[in-house]
């Protein structure tokens, strides 16, 4: 938009100048020469009325001193024929102009390098003699050149301060623009606290306003579902309380399990709801992670565990920093959910690979591997409580949600190593 | 016979609660509101009383203030929410303590039986010695004979819980909700991976268990091992 606002202001002074500027050049040349034949013509009456005065027979003595040598009257070329033919001053080559003048006409002529100005002058006795000046071409032009690279440079700045206006103006209209667009990328990108602060243009002014209260109201309504999910999900916890309370009361230990196993899962869905809700609330945008040092964090907490279920984890840390744009809290919830679930749904015994990479740029992935019997191959895998192992599946929904929340994914698929390969597909910010 | 008195408006709740405390040996009443929780609490005297924060009369906060400026008499309050600062601001306003929705009969019990402990005077120790494990309960240390144990805030009330309780199997539930002080969630594993801190940093693994024994599923004890 900017380059085409410059355009537009090129072309259209460019236009203006050339159609003033060239009249005004061809005007410059005309008149240049027009004072030069004017000046000629002075020159030509007054040789003319000098020989009038002083009489025909006095040529040589009088008026041949006033023309040198070289046939100069002032600055120009002129000659006097006298009635008898004889020529003092310049050399002729155009007697027929001369006899022409002879009868009697005063007119002008262009000759070899310029043009020339035929007076006769008729003296006492009635003879007849011409008085010729010549306009030399260059006299004709003299200084035009000089004005014309004037009127060039004028225009060339004119032109140049057309464009840089608005150039000016374009930026000044692209700025805003930009602002918006880069908001609204922003806002794509989950930053709900983005605004613009827009003065003018009057028009993008109102633009912005609107973009800004647009982001209050979606911000709004995700902080009311938000509150609302969590007061759900609290109140939930009241019938909760009235089941558990209730099935702790059943004689029947196999049946009492059995439900106490469900009240469970319902649990674990109701705190994940606010689990899930405070993360949202607390989710501040730039925080970052190092990728690297918390998953080897992480492996060292839940080493322990797998020495006493006699289980080998297998480290590959291939880099040794990489940012990715999340909260490392979540980072730590994604990554226990991904091993907790190795732990929790594979017998004692069987190992872990955990690796760290960057497969492509912009990119780390974390991929959580086991030598069990792995996981089933079903699209409802990552919904909630359908993980086909008998869980809620709510670890593999943190995971993804949270690679997900990067501009990533999870991905789901078999290990060299016998069983699942889970791998968080981060996108990554900037190395350390 | 300890009495207790239970303000709570679900009825289910009401009524599951005080035929667990009355079946447990505990004299119950019961108010549905909050304003019938302070007459009554006006006009007996409780050992402990149960209050549930989402009342529908009075905030459960005011009811609160009410019982405290009518006595010192303990109050457990049982809250849907564990915020941090949730918890903070109802020992600020007088709660003694607190439990977090869903809870089971055993752990209310537990925490009624606790509270009763503190207000009814009873010695408390000042350290419990099983075996070659001592743990100072004042000064906040473990020792194994004369080496001190290098333990997490955590760690050491996770130890703590389990010897107060030797020989018994304690569920990764009560553990959550006694010394997570969070609702269960699913978060058995959390368990697991601070019992194996605990028993790498007492000196035993799991395929030779001397003081914490875990059974898969059940839950994990703390034992003797001389015994």
């Amino acid at each position: 938009m900017r380059a085409r606002l410059v355009g537009v202001a090129l072309a259209a002074t460019s236009m203006v100048a050339i159609s003033f500027l060239v009249p005004l050049g061809i005007l410059v040349r005309d008149l240049a020469a027009d004072r030069e034949l004017s000046a000629a013509e002075r020159d030509a009456e007054a040789l003319a009325r000098l020989l009038a005065v002083v009489g025909l027979d006095a040529v040589d003595e009088l008026v041949g001193p006033v023309i040198t040598e070289t046939g100069q009257f002032g600055d120009r070329d002129a000659t006097i024929v006298s009635s008898d033919g004889s020529v003092t001053g310049d050399e002729l080559d155009d007697g027929e102009n001369v006899a022409a003048a002879t009868q009697g006409a005063t007119f002008r002529q262009e000759v070899s390098g310029g043009e020339a100005i035929y007076v006769p002058v008729v003296g006492a006795g009635g003879e007849t003699a011409v008085v010729r000046v010549v306009a030399r071409a260059e006299a004709m032009t003299s200084g035009v050149a000089r004005v014309w690279v004037t009127l060039g440079l004028l225009g060339a700045v004119l032109v140049a301060v057309a464009v840089a206006v608005a150039d000016r103006l374009g930026r000044s209209m692209i700025r805003p623009v930009d602002q918006l667009a880069a908001a609204a990328d922003a806002l794509g990108a989950g930053h709900l606290e983005t605004r613009v602060d827009i003065d003018e243009p009057a028009e993008l002014k109102k633009v912005g306003d609107a973009f800004n209260r647009l982001v209050s109201r979606v911000s709004g309504l995700l902080q009311q579902e938000r509150e609302m999910a969590a007061d759900m999900s609290h109140r939930l916890r009241t019938p909760l309380t009235a089941a558990r309370l209730n099935v702790d009361a059943i004689p029947d230990e196999g049946h009492r399990d059995r439900i106490s196993r469900q009240i469970d899962e319902i649990e674990r869905v109701v705190d994940h709801i606010i689990q899930e809700t405070r993360r949202s609330d607390r989710q501040a945008y730039g925080v970052k992670s190092d990728v690297p040092a918390v998953v080897a964090n992480r492996i060292a907490f839940w080493e322990v565990l797998a020495v006493d279920e006699r289980r080998q984890i297998e480290k590959q840390i291939d880099v040794e920093s990489v940012l990715a744009e999340i909260p490392e809290d979540d980072l730590v919830a994604a990554l226990d959910a991904l091993i907790g679930n190795v732990f929790a749904h594979t017998e004692a015994g069987v190992g872990l690979r955990i690796t760290v990479s960057t497969p492509e740029a912009g990119f780390v992935d974390v991929a959580v591997e086991d030598a069990g019997a792995g996981l089933p191959e079903d699209p409802r895998l990552f919904e909630r409580g359908e993980s086909g192992k008998g869980s809620t599946g709510l670890g593999l929904d943190i995971a993804r949600r949270t690679a997900r929340s990067t501009g990533g994914d999870l991905t789901i698929g078999r290990s060299g190593i016998g069983g699942a390969k889970l791998v968080m597909h981060l996108r990554a910010g900037s190395d350390v | 016979m300890p009495s207790v008195l239970v303000i709570e408006d679900d009825a289910a709740i009401r009524q599951a609660l005080a035929e667990r405390l009355a079946g447990s040996g505990f004299q119950v009443s019961a108010a549905r509101s909050g304003l019938e929780g302070v007459e009554q609490a006006a006009n007996e005297r409780f050992d402990v009383v149960v209050l549930d924060l989402g009342l529908p009369d009075v905030d459960g906060f005011d009811v609160l203030r009410m019982l405290r400026g009518l006595g010192d008499v303990p109050v457990i309050v049982a809250t849907a929410r564990d915020e941090e600062k949730e918890v903070v601001r109802l020992l600020e306003a007088g709660a003694d303590d607190y439990v977090i929705k869903p809870f089971s009969a055993t752990q209310i019990e537990a925490r009624i039986k606790a509270v009763l402990r503190r207000t009814m005077d009873t010695q408390t120790p000042s350290s419990i010695r099983i075996g070659e494990l001592i743990i100072d309960l004042e000064g906040h240390e473990a020792r194994m004979g004369d080496r001190a144990l290098d333990l997490t805030a955590r760690e050491f009330e996770l130890l703590t819980y389990l010897a107060e309780r030797p020989g018994v199997m304690v569920s990764k539930r009560e553990l959550m909700a006694e010394v997570w002080r969070q609702p269960y969630g699913g978060a058995d594993k959390t368990v697991d991976v601070h019992v194996s801190w605990l028993r790498k940093k007492l000196g035993e693994t799991a395929a030779e268990p001397r003081f914490l024994h875990t059974r898969r599923g059940v839950g994990v004890k703390l034992v003797d091992p001389g015994q």
